[in-house]
């Protein structure tokens, strides 16, 4: 099938995002077609025909200051729709305590849980590489690290996107609202590998996310990345 | 040397016009009009190589990881095949050739060198040696530029921006000195660039003939001056961050990378201040040029003279305050996202003035749909197209969605191509007869605008449609995605398209070469226009006019005026004797 | 190519040089044999890792075997080798490989020359070495490129990553000696035709480090050493 819109929203705020895409969508819609309109007749109406002289005129300044004025005000007003959405999304951060550490790196990004301590840099430390399970209607904070070069950390349903920058950590929050499994790809060029540099993520019921933590967050869970090779290993000649 | 206008003039004044021999007419030449052509035809060569680089792009994104046809004795080892990496040097060569080495030769170089002196009734430029000295920087910029494709590692591969760190560490890429020839060109660009633009501006300031006020002069020499002041601020940021880059790259410095205390963001902030004006640089010359040809077809003055040239001082003075908007994601402190999101807002408005003075001048009017014609009205129409869609990305929440997806890449091109490169192609069948002498074929003329019209739409609209899907931007395989799949039709009927915009350019080659040679000869004026160049001869002569200045008795847009029985009144004419004076 | 003729004409009279003066190791015929055991008494250290990409073939799962320990405590993939002995450089390249996202062997020795990296996976990968003494390489193998050679030169162990899929991990070591061998799942190796002689044996180990012994190398005769690695 072909598609022509949005991908399906499944976050919080993606909701106000797609409402102004919808909006600007009809205001540039509609301007188009009454241009296009314009522009075709007048085509039409004033091709050359033998025997009719141009209009002599150099304009009109009523005409003038109405098109000016008339766009800034819709452009003003679309600025200030904006305000909101944006102060919410990236301004401020919901009040949570789930709150995960993605490193991302040439060609992965590696999600990592604080553990049951709820501290970062600890030895009960969880690495995921390429994956990460959230529950769904919680706020979910994700601090974005880089160890190499920018990434950008995209998640479409979520209509959340934030660059990674090396020797920064970066927040970014997002609420999923549907349990489901969501592609996770990277935005931003960051080498020969950044087409196919794609994590998911898994939006469970509290129940499932429970049931999910217990198994693979407790200290002894089987599965671990306590030591990506390239990332703990010296000999590594990056300035 | 004939360094000066005072001495060049004086040569005339003595009746003394010895024959420069042929490499100071062809090769090292101080006159603007072959220095004009010189950059034409290094903009239309380096487009050809640019074309092919963007079939070779969509060719990988419809068909991934299959041979490309006519690739195969170049890559010998895959059998054509694109590997990620080349895949990546194709994107970022396509951008650089396509930015730096055609629409700024063609527009900025090639018509602003022809159409400034010309216009405002000047011999030449204000530093005619300076003038041969940009050209030929520039020319060893392309050359460098060209080297990077066949040094080790291939040619620079970290996109267009080069943002930092993945560029200025060669280990991230594996590049490395495709990514050096790479900063080393535009550096050596930059230079090229900082000295036409003092030429032009000093030109424009200091050198206008008689009667020639500044609102007397024409909209694209407006365009051409508020251009020249642009490239004088704007790259020479570009010019300083590329050494930087090098630096980091070669000398150990770390400006861009965090390890040795350097700051990631702070190459994105040298980029962008340079990269918005940058993109108004390749677009207000079109501005002008649609602005020229639109009234000499319409027959009609140009509505609104005085609200386009200060929109188009608006949109300069703007430009440099809403280079933000290409960061918005980018890690920089959100609040001030906010007040880049007004600026841009605010630098629509200027170019929603033009459009509607566009279509005013259209109003009224006494429309021949003449090649030229053709192209600047496809210029205004597929400039409506990508202004209308930088709207979406002025509005901050929305820019998090769309942000390095196609719509972007569908924005960039409605802007460059739809706007910059069918502003290209109306110049050059506009002024060919007073460039070359001799008129371009108006059948191949046909022959080339509808289909390149038709197949850009089919080419660029649907990235509008994938971009908003959530495809990203400069990704090597879309197939790898789950949520792209849907969207992979799109992809191919991109690339037919784009296939049949590359042959659509066929006639355009023939038509330029042919009538070079055996076009029809061209008249002083062929299109009864107004302005200045059409007064002198086709082609004009080195100096461009006889013993004296024309001297200018009027604004450069009186079609159809009562006052006279013609349709036209050129600038360089008297009074008729009817009525008083000219207007503005 | 002139360094090759070079090298190629020095080597001629080396040759030449010894073959006249009759000096014992000029044939490799007429050499001992090394047998090298290394030992670790420690526990394996073995990390397992969910995998989210390529799944079809690299698996669900990665085991990643940082301390490799097999019967009687014998230590796998540690690289020993006879830099005091010195011999033409064997005919058969390093072939290392990328199958089942592993490096395969794990850890390839080679003389200094030419390696062949192979991808036999069909998916992308790529090869990026961290190293000091070679040029550092980071180049992407795709799925069609079904052999890479690269050329390492100078002798060090060069550690190897896939950036595509960031637990594989391999290690060649350039050695500056044709007598060499990677020790097998109970830890040893045999080294053969070895120029009789006091040699130092040196065995490496990617996280236990280097250990060094001496040796005598009679004409015909086994000679035996073995390691006793700890934890560095």
């Amino acid at each position: 099938m072909l598609s022509w819109w949005l991908p399906e929203n499944v976050s919080t705020y993606g909701q106000d995002i797609d409402w102004l895409f919808g909006l600007i969508y009809a205001i540039t819609g509609v301007t188009f077609i009454l241009v296009t309109v314009a522009f075709l007749g007048f085509i039409i109406v004033y091709r050359d025909r033998p025997g009719r002289r141009a209009r002599y005129t150099h304009g009109n300044t009523a005409l003038e200051i109405v098109w000016t004025v008339v766009p800034a005000l819709i452009l003003v007003i679309l600025t200030f729709l904006s305000v909101p959405a944006w102060s919410r999304i990236k301004m401020t951060m919901p009040q949570t305590d789930f709150v995960v550490r993605v490193t991302a790196k040439q060609f992965n990004f590696q999600v990592t849980y604080p553990g049951p301590d709820g501290q970062f840099g600890t030895a009960d430390d969880k690495t995921f590489l390429d994956e990460m399970h959230v529950p769904v209607n919680r706020p979910v904070r994700v601090n974005l690290r880089s160890e190499d070069v920018i990434h950008s950390f995209f998640v479409p349903q979520f209509r959340l996107k934030q660059d990674a920058v090396p020797g920064r950590e970066i927040p970014a929050w997002f609420e999923a609202t549907r349990p489901g499994q969501y592609e996770l790809p990277c935005a931003e060029l960051c080498g020969f590998g950044h087409s196919g540099m794609r994590g998911w993520v898994y939006v469970h019921t509290a129940e499932e996310y429970e049931r999910w933590a217990a198994e693979n967050l407790r200290a002894e869970a089987p599965l671990t990345t306590a030591a990506l090779p390239a990332a703990t290993e010296g000999g590594s000649p990056r300035p | 040397m004939s360094a000066t206008p005072a001495t060049a003039h004086a040569h005339v004044a003595h009746g003394g016009h010895h024959e420069l021999g042929f490499v100071r007419t062809y090769i090292f030449s101080t006159d603007h009009k072959m220095i004009a052509r010189q950059f034409l035809f290094l903009g239309l060569i380096m487009m050809i190589l640019g074309g092919l680089l963007a079939l070779v792009v969509r060719w990988q994104l419809a068909w991934p990881e299959t041979p490309v046809p006519g690739l195969g004795w170049i890559l010998t080892e895959t059998g054509g095949i694109l590997e990620p990496g080349q895949y990546n040097m194709a994107f970022t060569m396509h951008a650089t050739i396509m930015i730096f080495f055609v629409v700024m030769p063609i527009l900025a170089g090639a018509f602003g060198n022809f159409l400034i002196p010309l216009m405002i009734g000047a011999r030449d430029m204000a530093f005619p040696f300076l003038n041969m000295l940009s050209f030929w920087v520039a020319a060893a910029a392309g050359v460098l530029m060209l080297a990077g494709f066949f040094v080790e590692g291939g040619h620079a591969a970290a996109g267009w921006t080069s943002y930092a760190p993945l560029s200025a560490v060669p280990d991230y890429t594996g590049t490395n000195w495709g990514q050096n020839l790479w900063c080393i060109s535009l550096f050596v660009l930059g230079v090229s660039s900082m000295m036409g633009s003092i030429n032009y501006i000093t030109t424009v300031i200091n050198m206008r003939a008689p009667g020639m006020k500044l609102f007397r002069m024409p909209l694209v020499v407006w365009a051409l001056f508020i251009t020249a002041i642009l490239l004088l601020l704007a790259l020479p940021v570009l010019t300083s961050a590329v050494a930087m880059l090098l630096f980091d790259r070669t000398l150990g410095t770390s400006w861009f990378t965090p390890s040795g205390g350097g700051e990631p963001l702070l190459w994105q902030h040298l980029f962008w201040y340079f990269g918005h004006p940058e993109v108004y640089i390749l677009i207000l010359p079109a501005m002008g040029i649609a602005s020229e040809i639109l009234p000499v077809f319409a027959r009609k003055p140009v509505f609104g003279y005085h609200a386009m040239a200060f929109s188009m001082i608006a949109i300069a003075f703007l430009s440099w305050i809403v280079y933000g908007h290409h960061m918005f994601v980018s890690g920089m402190n959100p609040a001030l996202g906010m007040a880049f999101t007004v600026t841009t807002m605010i630098i629509a408005v200027p170019s929603a003035i033009k459009t509607f003075n566009w279509l005013g001048t259209l109003w009224g009017g006494r429309i021949q749909f003449t090649v030229p014609m053709l192209n600047a009205l496809a210029f205004v129409w597929m400039f409506v197209i990508g202004g209308l869609s930088g709207i979406f990305m002025a509005s901050t929440p929305v820019d998090i969605y769309i942000q390095d997806t196609y719509y972007i890449v569908a924005h960039i091109h409605y802007v460059v191509f739809g706007g910059s490169i069918f502003g290209a192609f109306a110049a050059i069948y506009y002024w060919f007869p007073k460039m070359f002498g001799r008129m371009m074929n108006t059948a191949l003329g046909h022959l080339h605008f509808w289909p390149t019209f038709v197949f850009f739409n089919v080419t660029f609209f649907p990235m509008h449609i994938i971009g908003v899907g959530g495809h990203m931007r400069r990704i090597y395989n879309p197939l790898q995605y789950d949520f792209l799949q849907p969207l992979q039709h799109w992809n191919v009927l991109m690339t037919v398209g784009a296939i049949c915009l590359g042959l659509s350019q066929i006639p355009f080659v023939i038509n330029f070469f042919w009538s070079l040679f055996a076009g029809r000869k061209a008249p002083v004026n062929p299109w009864n226009a107004n302005t200045l160049e059409w007064a002198a001869p086709s082609p004009p002569p080195h100096l461009n006019w006889g013993d004296t200045l024309p001297t200018v008795y009027r604004g450069p847009y009186e079609y159809s005026a009562p006052e006279s029985r013609e349709d036209f009144l050129p600038q360089w004419q008297p009074a008729p004797a009817r009525a008083g004076g000219g207007r503005h | 190519m002139r360094k090759a003729f070079g090298a190629f004409t020095a080597l001629a009279v080396a040759a030449a040089a010894f073959a006249f003066l009759g000096l014992p190791g000029a044939t490799a015929q007429g050499g001992g044999t090394i047998v090298a055991e290394v030992k670790y008494n420690g526990a394996p250290v073995v990390e397992k890792l969910k995998i989210n990409k390529d799944t079809k073939v690299c698996g669900e799962e990665a085991t990643l075997e940082k301390v490799a320990v097999g019967p009687n405590k014998g230590l796998a993939n540690a690289v020993v080798s006879v830099p005091s002995a010195k011999g033409q450089a064997k005919a058969a390249k390093a072939v290392i490989d990328q199958h089942g996202c592993k490096f395969v062997p794990h850890v390839v020795a080679m003389t200094p020359g030419e390696i062949d990296i192979k991808n036999s996976d069909g998916i992308l990968h790529n090869i990026h070495t961290y190293s000091s003494a070679n040029p550092a390489i980071n180049k992407a193998q795709p799925k069609f490129k079904k052999v890479m050679t690269e050329k390492f030169t100078k002798p060090e162990v060069i550690k190897v990553t896939c950036d595509v899929h960031s637990w594989m991990l391999g290690w060649i070591a350039v050695v500056p000696t044709p007598y060499f061998g990677v020790t097998d799942q109970e830890g040893a190796v045999k080294i053969e035709n070895v120029p009789p002689g006091k040699h130092t044996v040196e065995v490496w180990h990617e996280t236990l480090g280097k250990q060094t012994k001496d040796v005598e190398v009679k004409a015909g005769e086994t000679a035996r050493v073995s390691f006793e690695m700890k934890k560095s």
